[in-house]
């Protein structure tokens, strides 16, 4: 009997075939990304020829994958960032050294919009702007693109900024179908203005933000756009690969292995080459928070977010600094459930609002978030931005909620008899609906019930623990079915008062059932209304609103979920540690010293 | 035999079919929508669930996909990776993937054959305990502990290898040097399936009556297992070893996670997470094809490895 030989031979020479055209195919982009990548190589050589610095400065980052580079549909933060860096806008906004703040300034524009009723907006763009492969880039290039956001048959997701974020004449009307082009508020006049045309005031704060940055209105390169573009025109696949990304930014795509890494080198035709310091950026797609730590130790990553146990060990590091979230979490109360009635109990949920110790909870299981017993997240700015002015700094925040972490034991208790009194002094039950694929989360609500329990009786109070996916809870706070459930919502730094339509009754993702007329009614006079362009009079009505917000408790705010990051010592960052709502710890213009 | 492969074929078709269809219900009876932003206007939500037919009725969204499906167009991802066919997403990751399993396979087959084959020879030896022990801890601790083990210890404590896979594109150096942590990963448990089960056929084998008469003919007993024991054992084994074959097209999710693989294993975890319906369904397509025709081929692989079966079919 002899062994079967050419079976195995076979299949070893089909492993190997396989191996081979596995090693040499690669991923769609590797023919263009090695050829760029060489190109690149002798780029930053020959620029840093002409520099005092032999070494181009590399910035390395550990991220999560982009999925697009398409601004009108792209959704998540990683996306935004590196869009940021390739893409360029009307305006940018920057740290600025000498005021220490932060600064908007023009980028294809050559300066800031002028208006004279807060309703005609009118930009002037640089002459001899250009993509980087040549073509030019005028006001028309914009008009195209916002045409190409608000396409009806495009249906983008971030449409929404035209037409929600500020409202562009018929812009809504444009993207459900519902009228022509023509009849749009944006009109580019000549190849270097642009005027959009509002339907009603709005700050420069709202304007400024909404042309800053290589978000979704960054200008799109028409060829690469209707190149990718479907027959039924109901999609383009602009932005999916790297010949599919143009640039218009301080920096160009040259590598990208999707969910493994980026890179981008420097464009020295930007406009604001001067101002970011990095010649290249490097992200490596690290999903495992513990090898982003050991790439960091090993110095093959410029920063990482530290929490936990990492950092008990870099606590205390002068090198750590701290990000401020855009929002509070903290656990939504359904105070019109019919199911649980002592939820509508105003004692109640103040019980519940003042008997929770935050700090055990921020201290004990996060170790770097922040207590809050506010709704405004710290980072919302008020007034003019120039001054830097923080909403929570004001005399109007501090009257709204209560000093310090909010925890008053007594007067919880207090709050408590009087509703378990209304309750006939039976004793109550309450349940928690917290997200399951976080043992932090768990560990929240565990201490919750624990701290709740302890303070107002065993006997008096029980508290039940319910686990569910976060897209779940969602749905269930949206459809009233739960009594407690943790949660947040994005607040947009520098405009809080829109940010308050999520404790409207029409919200359409309502999460909590906080029902007041006059909260509506300075909402609307604070967006849309008479108190728009009053800064004094929208702030003064900024804390009547969240005092309102505190005396119904819509919402048990437990903590804004800062993170601390720490930088290797090659990172000099030019906010000295500083956050700043835009442009974060402005890392691009930091110095790079190797 | 030719009948019996097109009749295992069309039984292979209205399998796919209806895994398909059992697929799309479930996947969308998932809760939430794929415009999962409280902060988007009601209108623009409308708006994006109107383009993709999500506002329709389940049965008329299962006639748009039935369309499409019987025309082979899956379409293209809506949230992975926004716009892209779903089959090139599949393709793109593949290579890396199939590079890893082919190498972790390569490893795995001949470490555990001659594991298996030294156990069986060595019965109740301290060599037999010793190749017992490191079975029962390669199955019963997951690849993923090893892979986190390894790359703690072997390339951040003692720094010998890179923490993350390379991100040349050709096969360099260094390359293949990134490669060896999450291959050895990948290999542990595979190894220790093999050297079980094959030791298990070869004890059996290894007692019965041929075998004693290749003994009393003048082989060794290395002869006699090498020649005539081993073949034998390859039969069972078969049922192992193909689908270990065709699993080289299928990702490892955490070992990917770990070592920043951009392979396949964590596409449908993605998919199903992002209410990506299109590239789930797409995926799903691909691990049941994968799997029904690894199936077909075991069955008819038993034919060709020991001619009483196939004789015995064609009663």
């Amino acid at each position: 009997m002899k062994l079967p030989k050419k079976p195995f031979l076979v299949v070893l020479a089909i492993m190997m075939m396989l191996t081979f055209a596995g090693c040499t195919s690669g991923s769609g982009n590797a023919g263009q990304e090695n050829q760029g990548s060489k190109e690149n190589e002798g780029k930053v050589s020959s620029e840093s020829k002409g520099t005092a610095s032999d070494k181009p400065k590399v910035l390395r980052l550990a991220t999560m994958a982009a999925d697009t580079f398409n601004q009108h549909t792209s959704e998540n933060a990683t996306n935004s960032d590196m869009m940021e860096y390739i893409y360029g806008n009307l305006l940018e906004l920057i740290y600025d050294e000498a005021t220490d703040n932060i600064k908007f300034v023009g980028n294809h524009a050559i300066d800031l919009p002028t208006t004279t009723d807060h309703k005609v907006w009118t930009f002037k763009l640089k002459e001899g702007l250009k993509w980087t492969d040549g073509t030019p880039i005028n006001a028309k290039t914009y008009e195209y693109s916002y045409k190409m956001l608000l396409d009806p048959k495009l249906a983008n997701r971030n449409a929404f900024v035209l037409s929600s974020n500020i409202p562009v004449v018929s812009a809504n009307k444009y993207f459900k179908g519902e009228a022509k082009w023509e009849d749009v508020g944006i009109k580019a006049k000549d190849d270097t203005t642009l005027e959009i045309t509002l339907d009603s005031e709005m700050p420069d704060i709202d304007i400024l933000t909404t042309f800053a940055g290589g978000g979704s209105t960054s200008p799109v390169h028409e060829k690469l756009y209707e190149g990718g573009m479907k027959p039924d025109h109901s999609g383009t696949t602009y932005g999916t690969t790297l010949e599919q990304v143009p640039s218009s930014g301080a920096y160009r795509l040259t590598e990208w292995v999707r969910d493994q890494h980026h890179a981008f080198d420097k464009n020295p035709e930007s406009p604001l080459a001067a101002v970011y310091k990095p010649d290249r950026i490097e992200t490596r797609v690290v999903s495992e928070v513990s090898t982003r730590v050991q790439l960091w130790e090993k110095g093959e990553i410029d920063s990482v977010t530290i929490s936990g146990d990492q950092f008990d060990k870099y606590g205390e590091d002068p090198r750590v600094v701290y990000t401020e979230a855009e929002g509070v979490w903290g656990f939504f109360v359904n105070s019109a459930s019919d199911s649980n009635p002592i939820l509508k109990n105003n004692d109640f949920r103040k019980a519940l609002y003042y008997g929770i110790d935050r700090d055990k909870i921020t201290k004990g299981i996060f170790k770097t978030y922040k207590s809050a017993p506010y709704f405004v997240s710290s980072i919302c700015m008020v007034g003019d931005y120039t001054e830097g002015k923080r909403y929570r700094d004001t005399e109007e925040a501090k009257l709204a909620v209560p000093p310090g972490a909010g925890y008053e034991p007594d007067k919880a208790k207090e709050f408590f008899e009087k509703a378990y009194k209304a309750n006939g002094n039976k004793k109550i039950t309450v349940e928690i609906t917290y997200f399951d694929s976080q043992e932090t989360m768990k560990r929240t609500a565990e201490v919750t019930q624990e701290i709740y329990e302890n303070l107002f009786g065993k006997d008096k109070l029980t508290v039940k623990l319910r686990a569910m996916p976060p897209m779940s809870a969602y749905d269930a706070y949206k459809e009233g079915k739960f009594d407690l459930g943790i949660g947040s919502m994005t607040q947009n730094a520098f405009n809080p008062w829109s940010s308050m339509k999520v404790w409207r009754k029409d919200f359409p993702n309502r999460s909590n059932r906080f029902d007041n007329d006059a909260f509506e009614a300075l909402q609307e006079r604070t967006t849309s209304g008479d108190l728009l362009l009053k800064p004094e009079e929208r702030l003064k009505t900024l804390g009547e609103m969240e005092k309102m917000l505190a005396d119904y408790v819509p919402q048990i705010p437990i903590f804004q979920n800062n993170n601390a990051v720490i930088y290797q010592d090659r990172i000099h960052l030019a906010t000295k540690g500083k956050y700043f709502p835009g442009v974060k710890f402005a890392i691009l213009q930091a110095d790079i010293v190797d | 035999m030719l009948r019996y492969i097109s009749q295992r074929l069309i039984a292979m078709a209205i399998t796919l079919f209806l895994i398909i269809s059992l697929l799309f219900f479930l996947i969308h009876s998932m809760p939430g929508s794929i415009v999962n932003d409280p902060m988007l206007p009601k209108d623009v939500q409308e708006r994006i669930e109107a383009k993709y037919h999500l506002d329709k009725p389940l049965i008329v969204q299962y006639g748009y996909f039935l369309g499409d499906f019987l025309t082979f167009e899956f379409g293209d991802s809506l949230k992975v990776q926004p716009k892209v066919p779903v089959f090139n997403i599949i393709k793109e990751k593949l290579p890396i993937t199939i590079q890893l399993n082919i190498m972790a396979l390569i490893f795995t087959l001949p470490i555990g054959i001659i594991c298996g084959i030294i156990a069986a020879l060595k019965k109740n030896s301290m060599t037999d305990h010793g190749i017992n022990m490191m079975v029962v801890l390669f199955i019963s601790v997951p690849s993923f502990v090893f892979a986190a083990l390894l790359q703690y210890m072997v390339a951040y404590k003692w720094e010998l290898l890179p923490i993350l896979l390379s991100t040349d594109q050709g096969m360099t150096w260094d390359k293949i040097k990134s490669m060896i942590l999450p291959v050895l990963a990948l290999s542990f448990g595979e190894i220790a399936v093999i050297t079980r089960y094959l030791r298990a056929e070869l004890c059996e084998t290894i007692n019965s009556d041929y075998m004693l008469l290749a003994r009393m003919k003048g082989l060794t007993h290395m002869q006699a297992t090498v020649r005539h024991a081993i073949r034998n054992s390859f039969i069972p084994l078969t049922n192992i070893l193909i689908p270990m074959i065709f699993s080289i097209l299928s990702g490892a999710i955490v070992i990917e996670n770990i070592f920043g693989v951009p392979g396949l294993g964590s596409l449908s975890v993605n998919s199903i997470n992002s209410l990506d319906h299109p590239l789930t369904i797409a995926v799903m397509f691909f691990y049941s094809l994968i799997g029904l025709i690894s199936i077909l081929i075991v069955d008819l692989s038993y034919g060709i490895i020991d001619p009483r079966i196939r004789m015995g079919g064609k009663k």
